[in-house]
């Protein structure tokens, strides 16, 4: 999988070389993967605390809901790295098209999520069921949150994507989307397994 | 050849590579999931689950986000953060088990 490795533009820069994108999101970035670590942190410890109820309640979690759509966001930021290949070689409507994949995987994400929620507030949980579903509530939602405002900040890279408002030469806009977009994707690698498998 | 048609055979390559990393996330997720299908649990398989996201994070920091061609200082801030993370979700899982 190394056999592609962009030299940096400058020799010079290999250590602080700027990564993709605006730089302004990237600070936006590590913040948020700051809150998620601290608080992925923090559920570890609860569970150290009270073992029993939160291996008793993880059971009772959709595991392959999780699964399918740990498998949907790969996809989707799949296409969102596609995009940026895609209007490096100045192809903006397949820019476009690759993105709006993203999109609507995001969508589909959301629903078997919201359609998670509905399974469990009809059996009566609810954030003041027991800590673990506390927990559960609080990062999912908080990560559901992330999904639906990278679909928002998506959904203007589309616009601009397909009038042309992007070059082989100026994609600096796509590049910023699709970074906050692999970061959701890049936070629910580590919520699946915590929330849902490790036990 | 132009320096044009060199820079698409590079993103070509890059297309290929991409699709191979979308390929090794997609099994690595099946492995997490079967692990927990078969209900194993212990320090071992807890701290394989954790490497597993550990590798799973590397994979998307470098080839999706496009942090293999950034400066260290990028990519370490992400290893880092992900090495402290997991450490720190191994010690209360292992504070667990005694």
């Amino acid at each position: 999988m190394g056999e592609f490795t962009p030299p940096p533009a400058n020799p010079g820069d290999a250590v602080h070389a700027a990564p993709p994108g605006d730089l302004a999101i990237w600070f936006f970035i590590f913040a948020e993967m700051l809150a998620f670590g601290v608080l992925f942190v923090v559920y570890a410890f609860a569970r150290a605390r009270n073992v029993e109820l939160f291996n008793a309640s993880q059971l009772e979690l959709n595991r392959l809901a999780g699964a399918v759509n740990t498998l949907v966001l790969i996809t989707s930021s799949f296409c969102a790295a596609r995009a940026v290949s895609a209007i490096r070689q100045g192809f903006h409507r397949r820019c476009a098209g690759w993105l709006i994949g993203t999109v609507l995987l995001g969508a589909l994400f959301a629903l078997i999520k919201w359609w998670e929620y509905q399974v469990k507030f009809a059996a009566g949980i609810s954030l003041e069921t027991n800590p673990f579903f506390t927990y559960y509530l609080l990062l999912t939602g908080f990560h559901l949150m992330h999904v639906l405002l990278g679909m928002v900040i998506l959904g203007f890279v589309i616009a601009k994507a397909w009038r042309g408002g992007y070059t082989q030469q100026s994609y600096v806009g796509v590049e910023t989307g699709t970074s906050f977009w692999h970061m959701v994707d890049l936070l629910w690698m580590v919520l699946f397994p915590l929330v849902y498998v490790i036990r | 050849m132009s320096s044009d048609s060199v820079n698409r055979n590079d993103l070509q390559i890059l297309d290929r590579t991409i699709a191979r990393v979308w390929f090794v996330l997609v099994m690595l997720t099946l492995a997490t999931f079967l692990i927990g299908e078969v209900g194993l649990a212990g320090k071992w398989v807890m701290l394989c689950l954790i490497f597993i996201a550990f590798v799973k994070g590397q994979l998307i920091a470098r080839y999706f986000m496009g942090l293999q061609s950034a400066g260290l200082l990028w990519r370490g801030i992400v290893t880092g953060y992900f090495m402290v993370v997991g450490i720190l979700v191994a010690v209360a899982y292992l504070m667990a088990f005694h």
